[in-house]
């Protein structure tokens, strides 16, 4: 982007950011840069900048006590976290049942009517249906 | 200074998604590539180095358990910074020390650094420690993310949860202190 900033942009952009362009909001350094390139005097309100960025500079690298270290690092071992299944837990017992389903529909393909016969005389099928349902009449009927 | 300018790798977003899955070694290279950074930062939110390791543990905690939760639209390091810095100002809240007008603080005086003839390096530093903890919180905040762990102004203002005209405000403001301040510890050094 390069739209014109002004000088107090500039000094403002400078206080909060410091002395390093590159550092800026990216929309703005080009504009900052071309301003610079015009107005030369701004490179002291850097150079001031600059000061402070040399304070932060100097302060070292940060260390993690060494005993935090290990606590940080053992946190797998001493936290059980919580099975992630919520999102599978309708599949396992949906697969039983479909299983079961398929193992039924299997088993019943296999068999002809003579298996299902009990000597009892039911050998329409609607008349089980109707003895599952509790007709017992069915049972009278049969020859 | 490497650390703070250095741009987390890649493979962050990967690790976190192995942890997400229980990978317990993806989680382990996380905690070396950021504990101290995060450490480093809460100290200068908490200031009480018990606090900061509590909160330190809880954000790495958070990482472990919750890492199914992190959206790859963030940078890693910008997620663990949020974390890390909404449970310094719980901390904070629960020890009562949240200023009530944090950005309220009397603007201080224009100085320059150079005013402070410090003559160790660790004297400076150790005054920039002393003159950050003196700052209002979010002062501080915005100081610690964008100056010491190089964080952009994007992404400092989503860890702190400000718009990017309020973190510059923070910045210009809390610079302004800084310079007050460490004016002031170098006239006592002189």
């Amino acid at each position: 982007m390069s739209r014109s900033m002004t000088e107090s942009r500039f000094r403002y952009l400078a206080e909060a950011y410091g002395s390093h362009i590159e550092r800026w909001p990216e929309a703005e350094r080009t504009a900052a840069r071309a301003l610079l390139a015009d107005r030369p005097e701004l490179e002291r309100v850097l150079a001031s900048e600059a000061e402070l960025d040399a304070v932060f500079e100097e302060l070292g690298a940060p260390e993690v006590p060494s005993s935090l270290e290990r606590r940080l690092l053992d946190i797998p071992k001493r936290v059980v976290r919580p099975r992630r299944e919520r999102a599978w837990a309708w599949f396992f017992p949906a697969v039983g049942w479909a299983a079961a389903a398929a193992v039924g529909l299997w088993i019943g393909g296999q068999l002809d009517g003579s298996a299902l016969s009990t000597g009892n005389g039911i050998d329409d099928s609607e008349a089980w249906v109707e003895l599952a349902a509790g007709d017992l009449a069915v049972l009278e009927e049969a020859p | 200074m490497d650390w703070e300018r250095s741009e987390p790798s890649a493979g962050d977003t990967q690790l976190v998604l192995a942890v997400a899955g229980g990978d317990q070694g993806a989680y382990q290279e996380l905690v070396r590539r950021h504990a101290p950074r995060i450490h480093h930062f809460v100290r200068k939110i908490v200031r009480d180095p018990a606090d900061a390791e509590d909160v330190t543990q809880e954000t790495f905690l958070r990482l472990w358990l919750r890492a199914a939760e992190y959206q790859p639209t963030a940078r890693v390091t910008t997620w663990l910074f949020r974390i890390a810095h909404n449970l310094a100002i719980d901390r904070l809240r629960a020890r009562g020390r949240v200023e009530a007008l944090p950005d309220a603080d009397a603007e201080p005086a224009p100085a320059s650094v150079s005013q402070t003839v410090l003559v160790h390096r660790k004297q400076r530093a150790e005054a920039l420690e002393a003159a950050l903890a003196g700052l209002p919180e979010r002062q501080s905040a915005a100081l610690t993310l964008v100056h010491l762990q190089g964080l952009s102004g994007a992404e400092a203002s989503e860890v702190l949860g400000v718009s990017p005209e309020a973190l510059e405000s923070l910045l210009a403001r809390g610079r302004r202190a800084l310079r007050a301040r460490l004016a002031a510890f170098g006239e006592k050094a002189e």
